[in-house]
């Protein structure tokens, strides 16, 4: 059923803060952490002052709203504040860690996939571990070698981990609001280039459930599954495309663990070519898991290689 | 919404048809329904009606211009509807191609279709999607001409090879079919071979499977339609009456042997006139290779039979016999073209024509009425059956059809109002709405 709610447009910047603000006022265990996300972490002269609400911007105004008890500046160790966000979770809060670029990720690997992963699994179901950590993935800003990377492959690998990739401010807002309300550990991917892009969003605190892919556009002679910015790079080439009369399908995942390969299935039966576009490392990716799934399952659906 | 007027597609062969008359002026209203324009095509002439309600806005084609099939005739538009002539125009060039543009894309050049190619084993280069395709439909692949990159075969390709399979097996083709006596019998068969019914049609006294011309076409869309020429009549052989049976009997055998050569039981008989009394006769002889019985203006339900009919048969054949013929059988005399009478004096002068039809008469009729009359049997039957008569025919009157519908268990009447002997030529568009409204009331086969 569609419900015809009011929008305004914002930017994905705007709905990321925007859901956060919503998550919080709506459960106190709600709290964030992680570095720079609110002032200098103890420096006296920018205690309160709110300089920086995030490398980026992402957290600013926060601190002002919701105090240094519950927008926590961390010091430069991954290790300690995203063991401690795992750790919060397991003891009933609900923490929200910002891991400033994914590139960090070999800092805090461990307190993520050998801990935060596995206590659900480890302990039978009696224990819980609903901690989201946000993450800036994506070239294109010149942030050098060190703040590039994608890297969302590595966690689709690992069991226990929900990896959650918007491409559009609606869907960052509403798919934020479903990973902080997760009782799961959610790596939730922001791309860096999108920030500043506009969209409409929904007014209202409904979430956009994981696991639930969007086309993007409906076409009918080739699926193109895109991830996170290349869905914006795929519309592009499909307006081109459609100058040609080549008619394109886009499905937008926009959860990958897990992934809807139900309605990517449903797509190349449909259009009966499959073309991938993923911004992250290509051996042992997304685009390759996609191709390999696509292979086995639709083999009989398919007109040319993947 | 303006609504384009283009020229019909009546029967099976027809490509494009030349306008002989307009009955309404541009700006003149016009009601859905109302005779509109009036065709004329190798076989036929007949009005064209009105597909809506509103104003006769534009003739595009004027008296005298040929027009393809499905080209824009004029336009109709509502009374408060506003076109400038581009609009007009556009509209026409409309019909002039098959739409393009699906789904907002431009229209994309096909790439060219060539042979498949092949690894050195002989496997065909067929994609996983055309493989499995090709599977279902049963298509060899090898068979199929590929669009794909580098020679493959891709599922569309699999798709149009099948498209055009059964188009090749649904187009009209002829067929001569030798009776176990040695005579061939010519039929033309049309429509899907898969399709939920067989039609037969059988003409009447000197006629020949073109008197279903009209109708074809529409049947064959949904139906398996096989029109036969009768022996002694159309293509088919002409034995001489000494070694052949004329005889309704004689022909109902000659029809049970092609149903059985080609494999057609049970089949839906239409038979118009002595092609009715023949239909009527396999059914009581043969009732396996009938599931349903048309009599349309149909022999052998009454005693009258039209004198000056027996005199035409009896008589030489010249071309003021075939026209008086045509007269008698036509209530509308557009119906009466040069063309018809020509041919059905043509057709009178084949060798050994003449003295089948006479034959075939003598066997059938004589001056006191008709020799074979089922009325007691019709309580036999039940089939499924039909009585379509032309309120006016002279030949046979309609009233047999009146008397026949009380004495068949399952009957369906429909009287065409003011129309003569042949309702499938002179009301062709009421014949076939009828015959499919018959057909679907009873369960297929």
């Amino acid at each position: 059923m569609v419900v015809e709610t009011a929008t305004r447009t914002m930017t994905y910047q705007q709905a990321i803060t925007e859901a956060l603000r919503i998550a919080m006022h709506e459960d106190p265990t709600v709290l964030l952490l992680g570095e720079d996300i609110a002032g200098g972490a103890m420096v006296d002269h920018l205690i309160n002052d709110d300089a920086w609400g995030g490398p980026l911007g992402v957290t600013k105004g926060l601190v002002q709203e919701f105090g240094r008890n519950r927008i926590l500046d961390t010091p430069i160790t991954e290790a300690g504040f995203i063991g401690a966000a795992v750790g919060a979770a397991t003891t009933g809060l609900r923490p929200v860690a910002e891991l400033m670029f994914v590139d960090f990720f070999g800092c805090c690997m461990d307190q993520i996939h050998d801990q935060g992963a596995k206590f659900r699994y480890m302990f039978g179901g009696k224990a819980k571990c609903p901690v989201t950590i946000r993450t800036q993935i994506g070239a294109g800003m010149s942030a050098a070698g060190q703040h590039s990377g994608c890297h969302y492959s590595v966690f689709t690998h690992m069991p226990g981990i929900k990896c959650v990739i918007p491409s559009t401010p609606a869907d960052a807002k509403g798919l934020l609001l479903s990973a902080i309300r997760d009782d799961d550990l959610v790596m939730f991917f922001e791309n860096k280039v999108l920030y500043g892009t506009k969209g409409e969003v929904p007014e209202g605190n409904e979430g956009i459930p994981l696991g639930v892919a969007d086309i993007k556009r409906e076409g009918a002679d080739v699926t193109v599954v895109a991830i996170s910015r290349m869905v914006n790079q795929a519309l592009a080439a499909a307006q081109t495309l459609a100058d040609e009369g080549i008619d394109v399908e886009i499905v937008d995942p926009r959860t990958l663990s897990p992934l809807d390969d139900k309605t990517i299935l449903t797509s190349v039966a449909k259009t009966h070519r499959l073309v991938i576009v993923d911004e992250d490392n290509p051996r042992c990716s997304m685009a390759t898991d996609i191709a390999a799934m696509v292979a086995d399952r639709g083999f009989d659906t398919l007109d040319a290689p993947i | 919404m303006p609504t384009i007027v283009t020229m019909p597609k009546w029967g099976l062969t027809m490509t494009s048809g030349t306008i002989t008359g307009w009955s309404r002026a541009e700006g003149d209203p016009i009601a859905e329904g109302a005779p509109l324009l009036t065709v004329e095509t190798e076989k036929a002439v007949d009005d064209v009606e009105a597909p809506a309600t509103g104003i006769l806005r534009k003739i595009v084609a004027e008296i005298g211009s040929e027009v393809p099939v499905m080209g824009a005739v004029a336009i109709i538009t509502a009374p408060d509807e506003v076109l400038s002539d581009d609009d007009l125009d556009a509209l026409v060039s409309s019909t002039a191609g098959p739409a393009t543009s699906v789904g907002g894309a431009a229209p994309r050049a096909a790439r060219e279709a060539r042979q498949a190619t092949r690894d050195s084993t002989g496997r065909v280069n067929a994609s996983p999607a055309a493989r499995k395709r090709a599977g279902e439909l049963g298509i060899d692949l090898a068979t199929i001409d590929a669009t794909g990159p580098g020679g493959r075969v891709t599922s569309d390709d699999v798709e149009r090879a099948a498209e055009t399979a059964t188009a090749a097996a649904a187009a009209p083709r002829t067929e001569t079919v030798p009776l176990p006596d040695g005579t061939n019998i010519h039929a033309l068969l049309a429509g899907p071979a898969d399709a939920p019914e067989t039609l037969i049609f059988l003409h009447g006294l000197g006629g020949s499977q073109a008197t279903w011309f009209s109708v074809l076409g529409d049947f064959a869309q949904t139906f398996r339609v096989v029109a036969v020429d009768l022996p002694g009549h159309g293509a088919s052989d002409k034995p001489s009456p000494e070694v052949f049976d004329y005889s309704i009997s004689g022909l109902a055998a000659a029809v049970g042997g092609v149903i059985e050569a080609l494999d057609l039981a049970p089949s839906v008989l239409v038979g118009h006139s002595l092609g009715g009394a023949t239909a009527m006769q396999l059914s009581f002889e043969r009732p396996k290779l009938v599931r349903a019985l048309a009599l349309i203006d149909s022999a052998g339900l009454g005693l009258e039979i039209s004198g000056e009919l027996l005199d035409r048969v009896e008589s030489e054949p010249s071309p003021a016999e075939a026209r008086q013929l045509m007269e008698l059988f036509f209530e509308d005399r557009r119906f009466i073209l040069q063309r018809g009478v020509d041919d059905m004096y043509a057709s009178r002068n084949a060798p050994g024509a003449d003295r089948a039809v006479k034959a075939a008469a003598a066997s059938a009729f004589e001056r006191s009425g008709q020799k074979l009359i089922f009325i007691d049997r019709l309580g036999e039957l039940e089939i499924p059956v039909l009585l379509m008569w032309g309120e006016l025919d002279r030949v046979i009157p309609a009233r047999h059809a009146t008397t026949a519908a009380a004495a068949i268990p399952a009957a369906w009447m429909e009287i065409q109002e003011g129309i003569g002997h042949v309702p499938q030529v002179e009301a062709a568009a009421a014949f076939s709405r009828v015959i499919n409204r018959w057909l679907a009331s009873f369960p297929p086969v």
